[in-house]
């Protein structure tokens, strides 16, 4: 089990939220996640249930776990943290700049989970790395985590 | 002997800043400007230059006006761009206000040697080898192309980069930027190619000196051979750098000595000297 942690730009964007409590509400009754949290740059209202905690995202230095991320400027934000985060970078969501994004994979401590093939592909492209995983609307993406996170420490 | 070049480096070339280096280097007192926001007045006034540096399409008024009541400074300049027209109309104006011009400079060698009585002093473009503040991060991609215009289709089975120093293309391309910034992101290739590459440029030299593997492919323009031609002559033996052909060269140690040593922008700048008299 683990814990969950998501940070998004605006917590007004309804179909990210959405997308996300789903994800919640699946793993947790799954029994794979202790806690879900959910960080914010600006807020705004949530027009459905979601079972999480919500955050300015200036509390991310209070976070241990998994955080995933969707766009580079919060990838930026998360990398400048120096607690026991694992990063998720998910890519196909928001545009990247190249240079941006080759100067944020110089790091051991993020891995990527494409939104679709096309995202798989073109990550490869521009970066010479592999996504672990595609997980379309991010449905799945505690399990790719936990897996991952399984495979990291049995190598270690 | 005093320069004073203005700055009309651009996103293919910084002729400028390697001539103040090399200039400079050689014992030189040389210094660079931008015409276009510094006052030439104060400029001119405050360093005294015996040698005014400059881009024809940045000639101001200021500039005529200061040289015309000036005795001293003579004018070297950039003609590169210019056009058959313009560059008529320039040499006559030069030669109405009776300014004082040493010779006109260009990278262009289909120009001719003389334009309405003006000597023109012709010097390929050259690797700008001074140093640029390196990357503070690394990575490491299979190829890169370089294009001037967006390519029709590039199907290449493995990572890689499109890149551009042409400002149109900026947000359509992998990375856009200027020759001298992408110079730190060469070694980071294990190939680079250019992509219908019509003339050896600032950034194709560079390439060449970062040891990385260089290649042109002249698939759209038919007199590919010229390519070869050009470069066989420039280094003086015959090396293969077309990506189609199945014998390319593969060891580019000796042809990046090579560029170092013959085509830095100290050699131009030694070129620029050897064409002023008492320099």
């Amino acid at each position: 089990m683990i814990n969950l942690g998501f940070y998004v730009d605006d917590l007004s964007d309804q179909e990210t939220i959405h997308m996300i409590s789903k994800e919640i509400n699946r793993a947790k009754l799954e029994n794979k996640i202790i806690d879900a949290s959910i960080f914010y740059n600006d807020i705004g209202p949530v027009n459905i249930p979601v079972n999480a905690g919500m955050f300015n995202s200036t509390d991310i230095w209070n976070f241990e776990g998994s955080l995933i991320v969707f766009s580079l400027t919060a990838l930026h934000k998360a990398l400048s943290y120096v607690n026991k985060i694992s990063i998720y970078y998910c890519v196909g969501w928001k545009d990247f700049d190249v240079l941006d994004l080759l100067s944020c994979m110089d790091n051991d401590n993020i891995s990527v989970v494409a939104k679709d093939e096309e995202s798989k592909k073109h990550f490869f492209r521009v970066t010479n790395k592999r996504a672990i995983a595609i997980n379309k609307d991010i449905a799945g993406i505690t399990d790719t985590i936990l897996e991952h996170e399984h495979e990291r420490t049995a190598n270690h | 002997m005093k320069f004073l070049i203005d700055n009309y480096s651009d996103h293919q070339q910084s002729q400028p800043l390697y001539l103040n280096q090399a200039f400079q280097k050689m014992g030189y007192t040389s210094g660079i400007f931008d015409i276009t926001k510094a006052s030439v007045f104060d400029a001119c006034d405050t360093f005294d230059p015996d040698i005014v540096l400059v881009s024809a399409a940045r000639m101001s008024h200021d500039l005529v006006a200061y040289l015309l009541q000036s005795a001293k400074i003579e004018l070297i300049v950039n003609i590169d761009n210019v056009s058959e027209d313009n560059l008529k109309q320039l040499t006559a104006f030069l030669k109405g206000n009776n300014i004082k011009v040493k010779f006109l400079l260009t990278s262009d060698y289909s120009k001719p040697n003389n334009v309405d009585g003006f000597r023109i002093v012709k010097i390929m473009q050259a690797a700008d080898m001074n140093q640029i503040t390196e990357l503070h991060f690394d990575y490491h991609v299979e190829k890169a192309l370089v294009v001037d215009k967006l390519p029709l289709r590039v199907g290449f089975p493995c990572s890689f980069h499109v890149l551009s120093t042409s400002p149109e293309l900026n947000g359509k391309v992998d990375i856009n930027m200027s020759s001298i910034a992408l110079r730190s992101i060469l070694p980071k290739y294990d190939e680079i190619i250019f992509e219908n590459l019509h003339s050896i440029n600032q950034l194709f030299l560079n390439c060449i000196c970062s040891g990385v593997k260089t290649y042109y492919s002249n698939t759209e323009i038919k007199k590919d051979n010229d390519m070869k031609n050009i470069i066989n002559k420039i280094y003086g033996k015959e090396i293969d750098l077309d990506y189609n052909s199945k014998d390319r060269s593969r060891d580019f140690s000796e042809i990046s000595e090579m560029t170092k040593n013959k085509h830095s922008g100290f050699n131009r700048a030694k070129s620029v000297i050897s064409q002023i008299k008492g320099a």
